[in-house]
């Protein structure tokens, strides 16, 4: 199972089940495979700002 | 002007203002005159803080000011004075940015009196908004706001007498409008009536820089104590919260919304959310940065006394100066010398 990573601005958990509705992100897309220009979609952060937690 | 007076001293008629953690799970409300003994004892009742709280002691009771749409609440069920905010209707709204636009414009106003009547309006319209963050009180709030700039940039005496009225509370829209403020002053002494910025668009974008905050629970924003870890990473999502709102009611150039998006970056790359530094960060998200940490310096907490101007200023040119422009920082220090 893909892992689930966490940004470290503001502790917004992105979960590859759910994906990222708001930002046309499917269900099921690895954190790896969002796109360069995708931002947390609570704080703006962008990728680098998020560590793997499991 | 809002006064700290001792509970044991509150009085029927006065205009009391209370924190809206104090009166959660009661029927009160957060703004209200005292009008019967029962709400004496209520408020005794109160978790206060140093058994202190603020009156305003410009305001007059005009008991059933019949014109008042928003007292019917109260009138028809005094058990419970306005259980909820009823939003000022269009013509209430009206009413404010009339009144404003008046006199922001009056020539014959003395320079503090209209730097206060414009002041406390645009504070009553900013409260609004937080309540009810749409298009239509966005575009409300914009008007209001530019006649607000007019006035800056019209008359150097109101502008420095704004800078004097700004007051401090707990409240976000209070906060708002003391950096819009201080940031519209700050853009006039840096571009002067330099034509390629429009300074009315860019007011509000000052204004409104921190509307996103409706979007952080209200548990995190009106917990009374220091936030932990936690807590404040949640609240490090209102930039771009506010950037969102603006963007979703097409509210501001995409230049403005940058305002909001930026007013957490720092010069130095330590800032949020997207770690920009140097020039990077616009111009007017520089400017939005040093009204915010000079006024949350300045600002009471719970957990922290207000600074003195003097005391922030030297603090942020002391400690905090990585984090700004220099020159826009040397800009604003000289906003207060006069």
């Amino acid at each position: 199972m893909a892992s689930k990573w966490l940004c470290a601005v503001c502790d917004y958990t992105y979960d590859p089940e759910q994906g990222d509705p708001e930002a046309h992100i499917p269900p099921g897309t690895p954190f790896e495979e969002l796109p360069e220009d995708w931002l947390c979609p609570d704080c703006g952060a962008r990728r680098l700002s998020f560590d793997r937690i499991e | 002007m809002d006064k700290l007076v001792a509970v044991n001293d509150l009085k029927i008629g006065m205009y009391v203002k209370l924190r809206s953690d104090w009166i959660r799970g009661t029927d009160l409300s957060r703004e209200f005159f005292i009008t019967d003994p029962g709400q004496l004892r209520r408020i005794k009742n109160l978790p206060l803080r140093y058994d202190k709280v603020y009156v305003d002691i410009d305001k007059q009771w005009q008991p059933s000011h019949v014109d008042d749409l928003s007292h019917t609440a109260e009138q028809e069920n005094p058990q419970e004075e306005q259980p909820r905010h009823t939003p000022l209707d269009r013509q209430a709204r009206q009413k404010i940015m009339d009144s404003v636009k008046s006199a922001a414009s009056d020539p014959a106003m003395e320079p503090s009196q209209k730097a206060a009547a414009v002041y406390y309006s645009v504070k009553e319209l900013m409260y609004e908004l937080f309540e009810c963050p749409t298009a239509e009180f966005i575009q409300d709030s914009k008007e209001v706001v530019g006649s607000l700039v007019d006035m800056v940039l019209d008359d150097d005496e109101a502008a420095h007498a704004l800078i004097k009225v700004t007051q401090h509370d707990f409240y976000t829209y209070t906060h708002s409008v003391n950096v819009g403020t201080l940031s519209v002053c700050l853009a006039k002494k840096l571009f002067q009536r330099d034509p390629s910025h429009d300074m009315r668009e860019m007011g509000a974008g000052f204004f409104l820089h921190d509307l996103g905050k409706v979007r952080v629970g209200k548990e995190i924003l009106n917990k009374p104590s220091r936030l932990d870890e936690h807590e404040m990473k949640r609240m490090r999502t209102h930039p771009y919260q506010s950037f969102k709102i603006l963007q979703e009611t097409s509210q501001l150039s995409e230049e403005c919304r940058i305002i909001a998006m930026q007013h957490h970056e720092r010069d130095d790359g330590t800032g949020y959310p997207l770690r920009l530094s140097g020039n990077q960060i616009h111009d007017y998200g520089r400017i939005c940065c040093i009204a915010d940490v000079y006024d949350a310096l300045t600002a009471k907490r719970v957990y922290k006394e207000a600074m003195s101007p003097f005391q922030a200023l030297k603090i942020m040119r002391e400690e905090m100066l990585s984090h700004f422009h220099k020159e826009i920082f040397h800009n604003f220090v000289l906003l207060f010398s006069k």
